[in-house]
C-alpha cells in the first residue's frame, strides 16, 4: 500500500488541484498552440469505450448505414458540447464545472459534478468489466479454463483490476494520469490489430453485408437509434470540454480539435467495434475482439486493452475525484482515499453482482447520458448567449456567499433545474432508456436534439418569467 | 470571495483526513492564492479572450449540423435500398 506520507501528499495535491483546477487560467498560461491542443484532444478522444459504443450500434445497423450514423451522430453530439462549453472556457480560461455556476447557482453547480461522477462510474463499469471478460474469454479460448469458469473468473479479474486502479490513484498516480498519449497509443494498437485481423479473416464484403443482430425491422427507426447512441454518448464529453479548451488561445484554434479530434474520433474509433460486432454477431467487444483475434493475438490484444482500459479508468477516476473535491461539503471532510473509494466502490458493486445485467443493458447507460447532458448543454447555451450576452462576472463565480450574483435562491437557480427536469422527462418520453420503447416523433427527430431545444426553451421561459423579475442571477445589469 | 469563517469548524470535521488540521491550513493557503489570482484577473487587460466571430459560429454549425444532416441523407439514399 502507498505510505502515509504518500497519501498525505496525494491529499494535499488533490486539494490544490481541485481548487486551482477550477480557477481562471491567465492569458500567459494559455500557451497551447494548435499542435498542442490537437495532441491533447486526440489523446483524450481515442478512448477504449469507443469500441463498446460501436458494438452497441452493431445491434441495429449494418456497416454502411452504421458508419454514416456514427460519424454524423458524433459530430452532432459534439456540436452541442462545443457550442455550450467551449467559447466560455476559451474566453475566460475557466473549466466547464465553474462555467455552469451562472446557470445552476453557487451550490447547484454540484449537479454538474454529480453528472460527471455518475457518467464516469458508468464508463468505468463498462471499461473494467469489459477487460475482465476479455481476459477470461482469452483464457477460455486457449482451453485454460472451462466455460463454467469464465463468468466467475471475469468478475475476479475485474475486482482485482479495480483494486489495482484504487491503489494507483490513492498513491498519486501522476505518472499514469499524465500519460494519456500512451493510453491513446494502446487503444489504437489494440484497435488496429482487431481491424487488420477482422479484414483478413472475414473480408470487407462479408463485414459490409453482415446483418445487425437486433434490428427492429424498421430501418428508419434503426438508423435513428444508431445516430442517437452516438449523439447521447458524445455529448457526455461536456464535463471535460472546458478543462482542455481553456488552454487554447482562441475559439478559431479550438474548433477543429473539439469537433474532429475529440468528437468525430469517438465515432471513427467506434467503427472497429461496429465492424467486429457485425462480423462475429456479438456486439460485446470483450467477446467479438477475442473471436476475431484468436488465442495468441488475443492475448496481445488483451494486454493492450488492459493498458488502455486501466489507463482510461485512472484518468476518469482522477478527474472525477478532483471534481468531487470542488464540492465544499466534501472538500475538507472526505480524504483522498475515501473520495477515490466513492468512485470505485459503485464500480466494484456493479462488477461483482450485476456485471451481466449491466453489459446486457449497456444501451440504458448510454441513453441516460443523453438524457442528463442534453438539458445541461441547452441550459448553458441559452444562458450564455441569450441572457448573459457572453459576459460573466469572474469574481462572482468564486464567491459562494449570498452577495454573489450567481447565488439565486440558496445557491440554486430553479430555472435551470426545472428546465433540466423537463428535458429529462421529455427525453424519457421520446426514448425510454430502460425499456428502449420509443414514441413519436423519435423516429424522425431522435431524442437528444429535441431535448436540447425543449430544455433551452423552458429555461428561457422560466428565467424570463420568474428569475429576471425577481432580480436574481445578476441579469438586470 | 470565499471567506475564512468557519475554518475551525471545518478543521474539527476532518474526521476522515489523515492529518487533522491539515485541511484548515490548506484552505487558508488556497483562499490566499485564489485572492491573488482574482487580483491578477482583474488587473490583466488581456484576461478576457475573444468571443467567437459570426464566421466561427457558422463554421461550427456547418460541421456540427449541416454536414451530419447531409451525411445522413446521403447515407439513406445510398444504403437504404
Amino acid at each position: 500500500m502507498p505510505s502515509n506520507a504518500g497519501s498525505r501528499s496525494s491529499e494535499y495535491t488533490a486539494l490544490h488541484q481541485a481548487a486551482e483546477g477550477s480557477w481562471p487560467v491567465l492569458p500567459a498560461e494559455r500557451n497551447w498552440g494548435l499542435v498542442g491542443i490537437s495532441g491533447v484532444t486526440l489523446s483524450a478522444g481515442i478512448a477504449a469505450w469507443s469500441y463498446a459504443i460501436g458494438g452497441a450500434v452493431s445491434w441495429y445497423l449494418a456497416a454502411g448505414l452504421g458508419t454514416i450514423a456514427m460519424i454524423a451522430g458524433s459530430l452532432v453530439g459534439m456540436y452541442f458540447v462545443t457550442l455550450a462549453a467551449m467559447p466560455v472556457s476559451v474566453k475566460y480560461g475557466i473549466d466547464t464545472i465553474a462555467a455552469c455556476k451562472p446557470q445552476y447557482g453557487t451550490r447547484g453547480f454540484g449537479f454538474g459534478i454529480f453528472a460527471q461522477y455518475a457518467s464516469i462510474v458508468g464508463w468505468n463499469c463498462l471499461l473494467l468489466i469489459m477487460f475482465g471478460q476479455a481476459a477470461a474469454n482469452v483464457l477460455h479460448a486457449g482451453g485454460v479454463i472451462g466455460s463454467s469458469t469464465v463468468h466467475p473468473l471475469s468478475i475476479a479479474i475485474t475486482l482485482v483490476t479495480i483494486a489495482y486502479t484504487y491503489y494507483l490513484v490513492i498513491g498519486g498516480a501522476d505518472s499514469i494520469r499524465n500519460n494519456s498519449v500512451w493510453i491513446a497509443v494502446a487503444v489504437s494498437i489494440a484497435g488496429a490489430m482487431v481491424l487488420i485481423r477482422l479484414i483478413m479473416q472475414f473480408g470487407w464484403s462479408d463485414i459490409a453485408n453482415a446483418k445487425p443482430a437486433y434490428a427492429s425491422g424498421d430501418l428508419h427507426l434503426d438508423y435513428t437509434l444508431g445516430f442517437e447512441i452516438l449523439v447521447a454518448t458524445v455529448i457526455s464529453w461536456w464535463p471535460y470540454m472546458g478543462g482542455i479548451m481553456r488552454m487554447s488561445k482562441s475559439v478559431k484554434q479550438a474548433l477543429f480539435p473539439s469537433m474532429i479530434l475529440l468528437g468525430m474520433i469517438t465515432g471513427v474509433i467506434g467503427l472497429i467495434g461496429l465492424y467486429a460486432g457485425l462480423a462475429t454477431g456479438n456486439p460485446d467487444p470483450s467477446i467479438s475482439f477475442v473471436k476475431v483475434t484468436g488465442l495468441w493475438m488475443g492475448i496481445v490484444a488483451v494486454a493492450f486493452i488492459a493498458l488502455a482500459n486501466i489507463g482510461t479508468a485512472i484518468v476518469g477516476v482522477y478527474a472525477t475525484a478532483i471534481g468531487l473535491k470542488q464540492i465544499p461539503a466534501l472538500q475538507y471532510r472526505l480524504s483522498w482515499k475515501w473520495t477515490t473509494a466513492l468512485i470505485l466502490g459503485p464500480v466494484a458493486i456493479v462488477s461483482a453482482f450485476f456485471s451481466a445485467p449491466f453489459m446486457n443493458h449497456i444501451l440504458t447507460f448510454m441513453y441516460f447520458l443523453g438524457l442528463v447532458f442534453a438539458p445541461i448543454t441547452a441550459v448553458q447555451a441559452v444562458d450564455y448567449y441569450m441572457f448573459r450576452k457572453q459576459k460573466l462576472d469572474i469574481e462572482a463565480l468564486y464567491d459562494s456567499s449570498k452577495q454573489s450574483k450567481y447565488y439565486f435562491w440558496g445557491g440554486i437557480n430553479p430555472a435551470a433545474f426545472v428546465a433540466t427536469a423537463v428535458g429529462f422527462f421529455f427525453y424519457w418520453y421520446l426514448l425510454d432508456p430502460v425499456t428502449y420503447a420509443q414514441h413519436f416523433p423519435f423516429k424522425w427527430i431522435s431524442a437528444t436534439v429535441p431535448t436540447v431545444i425543449v430544455s433551452g426553451f423552458v429555461y428561457w421561459l422560466v428565467t424570463r418569467a420568474v428569475v429576471i423579475p425577481a432580480r436574481k442571477g445578476g441579469y438586470e445589469e | 470571495m470565499p471567506n475564512a469563517q468557519g475554518m475551525g469548524e471545518v478543521a474539527r470535521k476532518l474526521t476522515l483526513t489523515e492529518q487533522p488540521g491539515q485541511g484548515a491550513e490548506v484552505r487558508a493557503e488556497l483562499d490566499r492564492l485564489l485572492k491573488e489570482r482574482l487580483q491578477l484577473v482583474a488587473t490583466d487587460p488581456q484576461y478576457v479572450g475573444a468571443e467567437p466571430t459570426r464566421g466561427d459560429q457558422w463554421m461550427l454549425a456547418l460541421v456540427g449540423l449541416v454536414a451530419p444532416a447531409v451525411l445522413l441523407i446521403l447515407g439513406w439514399v445510398i444504403y437504404a435500398k
